[in-house]
This record gives C-alpha cells, structure tokens and sequence, in this order.
C-alpha cells in the first residue's frame, strides 16, 4: 500500500482554479521533492492534503485512511513543518513539545527522551522554558522543526525546511530526515534550494500552474526554467 | 528635505485617493440616490431635534460655563490620564509602513517622522475645530467660552503626542510604574493648588510641566524605537475603517498587545504542564482562545441573558420561550465557538484527542452555563416562588443546557471526522424534544419529570471517536 495517495485533486478559490487534476503517489521512506515557480500550487497542494484548503474534487488517503471519511484518525498519520513557525505566545518551548507529544499520544518517557535528543542537537536545550517572543527567529523555527519531528509519523510535510536554520542545525535536519525515511516516514517537502534537495530527495514533483508537469527521480531533474519564458 | 515632503505629500495623496475609491464603492453598494437624500434630510431633522432638545438645558450649560475654570484644568489631567492609557496600544504619531519604506530610500527617517508628527496636529487641530463648531451649532453656550475650550484643547492635545509617541516605546513594567507616578504627581498638584497655592495657576502648571517634558524629549524621539510594533498599529488603524468593514463583511483585527498578562506572567506559568493530567493543556488553550474572542462571547452572552429578563414577566408561555430561546442562543454560539477554534494554525496542524478536547472545553464553559443558570434561578425564584417544581424546572434547565450543547459537540466532532456524516435519528429528535419540554415547562409543571430521561440519555455510552 503507498504511503500517501493523492488522486485527481482539484482545488479553486473563486472562480480561479489553483489545482488540477493533481494525481500522483508516495511510497513508504521515499523523500519527494516539490518543486515550483512562485505561484505555482506547492503550498496550495501542502495545505490541501494537511486539510487546511477545502477540495473541490479528488480524494487523498494517508495508508488507506481517507481525509473525508476519517480525518481524525488521518490526522494523526501526519506531521507539519511550516515556512513560518505558528507557535502560540502564551506556550513556552516545552508546552509546546508537551502539546505536540500530547496530541501524537507520545508517553511522557518518549517524549522527554526526543526532546532531550533534539533540543540538544538544534541547541536550544537552554530554551525550554522560555516564550517564543524572547526567541530569534531561527530558534522560534528550530522549535517548530522539533515540534514535528517528536512523534513517528507516516508522512511529513515540510514547508521549505532549511529556511531560517543555521548552518549546522540546516545539517543536523537534513541527515534527520534521512533517518526518518529510513524509519519507513515519507516525507513531501518544498524548497527552493535545490543543492540541497538533490542531497536528499528521492524523486520530484515539477508543479507548474496548479499541474503536473513531471514526476520523475531526482537524478533526472535538470532545472526549472523562467515562468516568464514560457 | 524638500525631497522627503514631496514624497510624504505623494503618500498621503494617494492614501486618500484609495481610501475615497474604497469609500465610493461601499457606498454604492449600501446607498443609492433615494435613500441618499432621505438618510440627509433624517441628519438635518435629527440636528434640529437635538438642538431643540439641547435648548431646554440652556440654565444647565450656562452653570457649567460659570464653572469652567474649575473644571477645566480637571479636563486637562483626563486628557494627561488618557495619553498614558493609550500609550499602552497607540504610538499617536501615524508613522506607517509606507512612511517607513519611504525611509529607506535616500530620505532622511527624521524628516518623514517630521511631517507625521505635523500631520497629527493638523489632525488634531481639525477635529477640534470639528467639535467646536458642532457645540456651537447644536449647544447654547456662549461663544467666548468655547473658543477658550477649544484653544486648551488644541494646545494639551499637540502637546500630548510627543509624550504618548514618547511612552508607546517603553516596555514593560516601566509604563505601568510611569502610570502609577504621573497619577501620584498629578494628585499632588492638585492637592497643593487646592489648599495652598492660588487655584488660577493649577492649569498653567500642568501645560508648563507637559510642555517641559516635551522638550526634554525631543531629542530622544527617534532613539529606541520599536519601529514593528509602531507600524503594525498604524497600519491596522489606518485601513481599518468601520464602513467598509461592514460593506464588505471582512475586519482588519487590532494588533493584540496583552501586555499586562505579559507582564505578570508567573514563573510557575512557564513550568511544564503535568503530563499525565488529560485536559489540562487543552483548557489552557481554551483559555487563550477565550480571551481573544471574549467581546463575541460577552455579546452572545449577554442578548441570552437579556432575552430571559425581559421575556420572564409576560406570561407562562413566554417564559418557557425566552428560556427555550436563551439555551438555544448560547447553545448556538458555543458550537460555533467550539468549530471556531480549530482554525488557530497550530491547533489545526496536530492531531485532535476530540474527547480531551471535548472535556477541556466543556469545563471551561460550565461557567458561563452556571452564569445563566444563576439568572434562571433567579427569575424561576421570583415568577413561581419556592417549591418542588421550581426545583425539578431548575434541575431540567440545567441537565437541557449541558445536554443540548453536549449533543451539539458530539455531532459537530463526527462531521468534523466524516464529511458526509448524518445524525442518527435519535440525535436528530433529541434537540427538538428537548426545546418543547423546556416551553411548555412553565405551563406544565409535570413535563420536568422528563428530566430523568434527559439524565439517563445523558449517562448513555457514546462511542468515542
């Protein structure tokens, strides 16, 4: 059974259609690629298969669990890495983690364990009980990327995953997610930094006005050319 | 210099030009020329109204206008009082986003704060004036007294913006300390100008002293500036205009600045939670989730009360409605509040414990059940007097309440699940019954013994998601 199947999605807001058709699949461990112009539908179809946008027509399933039949249990076969970290002001780093480890039905040795192994390896074990005001920008994005790294989940969505990271704590994600995707997680991320994606990914998705246009393994990737060009 | 004002002017020109098409728009969508000349001709009638209605005061305003000068300088400290409170969420001084990119090009950030800093006493001197000619328009006080409100005004208001602009930038418990003693100074001039010194000077003090500080800090007006926070206030103030926020059914929501929650955040706040407790991270969240929707609750809150008070007095059948009508109001209200808060963008990327969750959120609103059934319990109390039905109508009042609104969750926690979900049958009459033994409770005393069902549906197991 593929991990994550998404099938003939569409999606429009208004009379503008920002997917279509979208048909493709994911199997277990595979790290994918999306890739894009600006405008192009990546973080459209992101949102779409985490249930944040509304579809029009299609169906996607996480291990044979339908989105619109079982979205709560579908729910918890998925982790997200956003762009911009969304934490909560009135959260310290730790409730944070606590309301992440929570929610994925981690027991608390679990947890403290994956968050004693990550706050050390992002460096902000010093951090824990501090308010995301007081934090950098970086570390407020470090706390979110450990967030949905704590639990094991079926599918990770990552939203352009090295942004905001420093040097090391950018290494340290990358070989995580290796680890993960060899721990059976796939992984679907966006970025534009495509030196590093070639490192990681296993195949891409070449997403151009809300289509498709290829899907192939990363060794076959060669470049996107100007969206003005076209 | 010249170059800064010629982009400032080009700025505000074309922020009005903006602002006048959003305005044209909305108002073709809510006037046309009909009810355009009605709406002017009701303003006109209704000026005349009210200055025939002002006119019967005219002994009223000509006393206070004999005790201006008392209260004048009073006017004066509020306006003092009112800069420091606005200080907590208000630089004063528009400096926007547009003024803050025109910064960084090659112009100065002193001289396009300069012309802000001008636009706001323009803006002052303006609505002044607005309010000047609208007193002597519509009141009879004399023209002489006016001017002289006007001209104190005018000065304390300029006066005050450096200072408010001044104040915005401190952070933290330094306001709330700068609070404190500017009302403790204030006290005492006053207490010194009301028993030992002359009372004329009292009002020349409090603009010598405003004035004063305006000129020590007048140097340090653009050190330490919070520029972000400065221009996501502006920004928000600027395009958040109440007309076309109605036309167009969107809201430009204030920058929330829960500053003296921040304040005294308690060390024990920032400890983990006990993670072995179900609710008591989802309660926290319910809370945050309160306080930031608070104004939507209170309103609902406050029309169910409001519908239950004035519908007690009329009758047994119109008792049992408003009652009916008030559980369900407050029934609707914490559904949609219920959905509402998944939509916060963390809360909506992990995983739902919908029981957890459940139970967290209907313990935070047993409180405002018990708020209703307080009132309940009072209007019962003083319609029916004591006795043993009063009780079982309280006891079915309240097991409805948590019964309805519980029923709602559940079904609300399956579509949420399956988007095509039905309510079962049961779920579907439940709601229903339940509405018709809460009117016809007052004309039937007998009809709350059904309690009992509603408590043994209550107790039924339901299949947790």
């Amino acid at each position: 059974m593929s991990q994550l199947v998404v099938e003939n999605v569409t999606v429009a807001i208004g009379q503008e259609s920002i997917l279509k058709n979208i048909h493709f699949t994911v199997e277990t461990g595979q790290l994918i690629a999306l890739i894009g112009h600006n405008g192009a539908g990546k973080s459209t179809l992101m949102k779409t298969i985490m249930g944040w946008q509304e579809k029009q027509e299609g169906n996607i399933s996480v291990q044979g669990i339908d989105q619109d039949q079982e979205f709560l249990h579908y729910k918890r076969q998925i982790a997200y890495i956003p762009e911009e970290p969304f934490l909560l002001s009135e959260l310290t780093a730790m409730q944070h983690f606590q309301l992440y480890g929570k929610s994925y039905q981690l027991s608390e040795e679990k947890l403290n364990q994956k968050v004693e192994e990550l706050t050390n390896l992002f460096e902000i074990k010093d951090k824990l009980n501090v308010y995301p005001e007081s934090l950098s920008k970086g570390m407020r994005q470090k706390v979110q990327t450990i967030c949905a790294l704590l639990p094991e989940v079926d599918l990770l969505l990552i939203d352009e995953p090295f942004m905001g990271l420093d040097i090391h704590a950018a290494a340290a994600l990358q070989q995580l997610l290796l680890e993960k995707t060899q721990g059976g997680t796939s992984i679907l991320l966006t970025s534009h930094q495509l030196d590093r994606i070639n490192q990681v990914a296993d195949k891409y998705i070449l997403l151009d006005k809300g289509e498709i246009r290829e899907y192939d393994e990363m060794a076959n990737f060669d470049t996107i050319t100007r969206r003005t060009s076209q | 210099m010249s170059q800064a004002w010629s982009v400032f002017l080009f700025l505000r020109k074309n922020r009005i030009k903006k602002k006048q098409k959003l305005y044209n728009l909305a108002l073709g969508v809510a006037f046309d020329w009909t009810i355009s000349i009605y709406v002017g001709f009701y303003i006109v009638v209704l000026m005349a109204m009210v200055y025939d209605a002002v006119s019967q005061f005219e002994n009223w305003f000509y006393s206070i206008e004999q005790l201006a000068d008392q209260w004048i300088p009073l006017m004066v400290v509020a306006l003092m009082v009112r800069t420091i409170i606005l200080s907590f969420h208000s630089p004063g001084i528009s400096f926007s986003s547009a003024d803050w990119k025109a910064a960084t090009l090659p112009i100065l950030r002193q001289y396009v704060w300069l012309f802000t800093y001008f636009e706001a006493i323009l803006k002052t001197v303006i609505w002044s004036f607005g309010l000047f000619l609208l007193a002597f328009i519509l009141t009879p006080l004399s023209t002489g007294f006016l001017l002289k409100c006007l001209m104190i005004l005018i000065l304390t208001n300029c006066l005050l913006l450096l200072p408010q602009w001044y104040l915005y930038q401190i952070e933290g418990k330094k306001k709330v300390i700068i609070f404190l003693l500017v009302t403790v100074m204030l006290a005492i001039i006053r207490f010194v100008y009301l028993f030992v010194l002359p009372f004329e000077g009292f009002l020349y003090s409090l603009l010598a002293i405003i004035f004063s500080f305006n000129l020590v800090i007048w140097n340090k007006r653009l050190e330490k500036i919070n520029w972000q926070s400065v221009i996501e206030v502006v920004d928000t103030k600027i395009w958040s205009m109440f007309f076309i926020q109605k036309m167009s059914k969107t809201e430009t929501k204030p920058v929330q600045k829960p500053i003296l929650p921040a304040l005294f955040r308690s060390a024990k706040e920032k400890l983990p939670f006990p993670y072995h407790h179900e609710t008591m991270i989802y309660r926290k969240l319910w809370k945050i989730n309160f306080r930031q929707e608070k104004a939507y609750f209170v309103q609902t809150l406050g029309v169910s009360i409001i519908c239950l008070v004035l519908l007690s007095f009329r009758g047994d059948l119109v008792q049992g409605v408003s009652v009916a009508i008030a559980i369900f109001l407050f029934n609707k209200m914490s559904t949609s509040y219920f959905q509402a808060g998944f939509k916060d963008r963390l809360l909506h990327a992990i995983p739902w414990d919908m029981k957890a969750i459940k139970k967290a959120y209907l313990q935070r609103m047993t409180v405002f059940m018990g708020l209703i059934m307080v009132v309940l319990a009072t209007l019962l109390v003083i319609t029916e007097h004591l006795s043993i039905w009063v009780f079982l109508q309280l006891l079915l009042y309240g097991t409805s309440l948590y019964v309805l609104l519980e029923l709602k969750l559940h079904i609300t926690v399956k579509k949420m699940n399956d988007k095509w979900y039905t309510p079962t049958i049961l779920e579907q009459l439940i709601s229903p019954i339940i509405y018709i033994l809460l009117i016809s409770s007052f004309a039937y005393n007998l009809v709350s013994i059904f309690v009992i069902i509603l408590l043994l549906y209550f107790f039924l197991p339901k299949k947790a998601i």
